[in-house]
């Protein structure tokens, strides 16, 4: 009988709640399921997970594996140890942000990010398979050198948070970007100003990080035009905070727009506060940027949340037709769309149910049949 | 490995209840800005107020920004730190005595170059600025001119008949209402049209035909080799530089391959009105120039006429 392959993931942070932990963990899982024996190594362990993974400075003075895997998604000095190691490597890719978008914001970050970059284009060199989490990023790496037949494409895997919603509203501390008040998400009615029995404003959502890729400053400039189109709004931003300069100056600008007290920044929220912000979300809204594969936008189908988006990087690829893709973000345009989702039953059952197929095509359980397929070959290559 | 969403690979069947809402939803806002002064008027507000608050580099073309990057990026300092701890401030101090005078040798050229690199950036960077502003169709002479006239359902008739054994889909390039698309379908092809104008498409869309809004010149030059059956270039695409137009065919001849076919319909020139004229002389080729254009290209051509009015005859290429 033979040995059972031996797979070390590597990661720079693990986390039970990131996008990157999660998957990380997932395919732990996955490998365990094949018949590997696993484990995995991170420069920073979240006390959540400590029982799930080790320090990678640790790993030399084990027994080397059949296989590494590392989880691609920052400059790290994991990515230069696991280039230092003989064993054969794969990347599993989840992009990173290019450094341009943080020039003008922090200098700093942008060094770190272009290290990063400077960082994959050597993985890139080294490494003998990759998994791509979307086509997007698969053409980084071929623009890198990979060879076509070395790359394969496989999303992320992530707990369907929908799956297990139904929870109820939570009640949320998030401040106003103008006020200390607690506002909570009021269920989803369209609302017209001057409207008489006063209904509560439409929510706009996005989750994601506060950073310059994401583009936060064109949603407030969204909910300013779609204000101008007469419908009563509010914004409400999840996730945590990138560049406190850049959220310094979306504030700034809400100010300068008249719309502060109608945009909620939620910070970073727990599990149920992020189910309670999908659930109570009129309509889903991103304008970023730079996406390798967007997961919020695929949980938002899931809690069948019309998505309207700017159809930049990845986010076309995942959202397959499912959400309303945009050539431009003009506010005008966006905002057009936004009242269109909203006003229109069509438009709006149509997009859900596109949104709720989709969510389950991207669901953990497809995506991990199709992770299933893609590392068979990998394991079954490993010469024992 | 699969392409990405590409308006020039064929769409899933939901697709096109999403496309058919976009072109609307564009449609709807362009309409509205037009009637709507207070509407244009919050969107240049919301740029001023974003452009007051961010730092230099965040609002507009970041080119600037990128080439003090290249001179940031670009020193190389060999004064690495020495360290604090007794022992090891003495190695570091012996180890870089003993390497300075290469390191700084090296440092100094290598920083020597890349400063004359950026040098040659910037003014290249302001020379192409020049070169696009004096060449491009912008945006404001494009409201100005009458909207071109878009093939229609004889000529995608006269298309169908001469389209043989090509393979694939066949693409119309600035379809506007999708009449020409309209009759390809009927004669048995598959077809799609592209246009920018999202008002154009829309009876087309409501007709049943597959219209997208795309930039078509930027997917037919981004398209799969041998993607498509065949690429038709309307007269809306024709009108921009001669030499764009050239690596157009170029591109239109690459997405085809061998055995399709490349068609293009010109304006005429002649039926344009004195202003459309003056607005856009030297815009657009005529059928004998689209003649030359191919047989330089090495393809076999031929001319059609038809009875569409303000349209020159249709060139066909057929590649080989």
């Amino acid at each position: 009988m033979s040995p059972r392959p031996v797979v070390h993931q590597f990661t720079a942070v693990l986390a039970g709640r990131d996008a990157v932990g999660q998957h990380t963990l997932s395919v732990d899982d996955l490998l365990r399921d094949m018949g590997a024996d696993t484990e995995i190594f991170a420069a920073h362990v979240h006390p959540e997970v400590r029982d799930r993974g080790r320090d990678f400075r640790e790993h030399g003075d084990g027994p080397s594996p059949d296989l590494i895997i590392y989880q691609t998604s920052i400059g790290s000095p994991v990515g230069d140890y696991v280039m230092s190691r003989p064993e054969p490597l794969a990347l599993n890719y989840h992009n990173m942000t290019p450094a341009e978008f943080f020039d003008p914001w922090e200098p700093s970050v942008a060094a770190e990010l272009d290290h990063g970059r400077r960082q994959l284009a050597r993985l890139a060199r080294r490494a003998d398979h990759a998994i791509a989490v979307s086509q997007f990023n698969a053409d980084e790496l071929l623009a890198l050198g990979m060879a076509e037949e070395s790359v394969s494409v496989s999303p992320v895997l992530f707990v369907p948070l929908w799956e297990n919603a139904g929870v109820g509203l939570v009640s949320d501390t998030s401040p106003t970007l103008g006020s200390d008040t607690s506002p909570t998400f009021p269920s989803p009615t369209l609302s017209v100003v001057g409207d008489s029995g006063a209904p509560s404003p439409v929510t706009i959502l996005f989750v994601g990080r506060l950073s310059p890729n994401k583009c936060q400053q064109d949603l407030v400039g969204v909910l300013a035009g779609v204000c101008a189109l007469g419908v009563d709004a509010r914004l409400v931003l999840v996730g945590g905070v990138s560049s406190s300069g850049f959220v310094d100056a979306v504030r700034a600008l809400a100010e300068g727009l008249g719309v502060l007290d109608r945009v909620v920044v939620a910070g970073s929220v727990s599990e149920a506060g992020l189910v309670s912000a999908y659930e109570s979300a009129d309509v889903f809204v991103s304008v970023s940027e730079h996406e390798g594969f967007c997961v919020p936008v695929v949980e938002a189908l899931g809690f069948g949340v019309p998505v309207v988006a700017f159809g930049a990087a990845a986010v076309p690829e995942t959202l397959a037709g499912a959400g309303l893709v945009l050539g431009e973000k003009s506010p005008g345009v966006v905002a057009e769309a936004v009242v269109r989702v909203l006003s229109d039953a069509g438009v709006r059952e149509g997009l859900v149910a596109r949104g709720r197929v989709r969510a389950g095509e991207l669901g953990l359980a497809a995506s991990t049949e199709r992770m299933r397929h893609t590392l068979q070959p990998l394991l079954d290559g490993i010469d024992r | 490995m699969s392409d990405s969403d590409s308006p020039t690979t064929p769409p899933a069947a939901g697709d096109h209840f999403a496309a058919r809402i976009q072109a609307e939803v564009v449609a709807a806002a362009e309409r509205r800005r037009r009637e709507d002064v207070n509407i244009a008027r919050v969107e240049r507000e919301i740029e001023r107020a974003w452009a007051h608050v961010a730092p230099p580099g965040a609002v507009g073309p970041a080119e600037e920004l990128l080439l003090d990057r290249v001179d940031r990026l670009s020193m190389i300092d060999v004064d690495a730190p020495l360290g604090g701890r007794p022992g090891v401030k003495q190695v570091k101090g012996a180890i870089r005595k003993g390497t300075y005078w290469y390191l700084r040798y090296m440092s100094d050229q290598l920083n020597a170059l890349h400063n004359v690199h950026a040098r040659l950036l910037r003014r290249m960077d302001e020379r192409l600025s020049e070169v696009e502003a004096a060449s491009g169709l912008d945006a404001r002479l494009a409201t100005l001119v009458s909207p071109a006239v878009a093939p229609g359902a004889e000529i995608g008739a006269l298309l169908a008949a001469h389209l043989g054994a090509a393979d694939g889909p066949v693409v119309v390039a600035s379809c506007g209402n999708g009449e020409c698309v309209g009759a390809l379908n009927a004669a048995g092809r598959s077809a799609f049209g592209l246009d920018a104008d999202p008002q154009a498409v829309l009876a087309g869309i409501d007709a049943g035909y597959d219209l997208r809004v795309a930039d078509a010149g930027h997917e037919i030059a981004n398209a799969e080799a041998d993607s498509l059956g065949a690429v038709v270039i309307g007269g809306g695409l024709q009108r921009q530089a001669v030499s764009r137009l050239l690596g157009l065919c170029d591109a239109a001849v690459a997405a085809v391959g061998s055995g399709g076919v490349v068609a293009v319909v010109p304006e005429d020139a002649m039926s344009r009105s004195s202003v459309d004229g003056e607005l856009l002389a030297g815009r657009g080729l005529s059928s004998a120039a689209w003649l030359r254009v191919f047989a330089g290209a090495g393809l076999e051509a031929s001319s059609h006429a038809h009875g569409e009015a303000g349209l020159d005859a249709v060139v066909i290429a057929r590649c080989s």
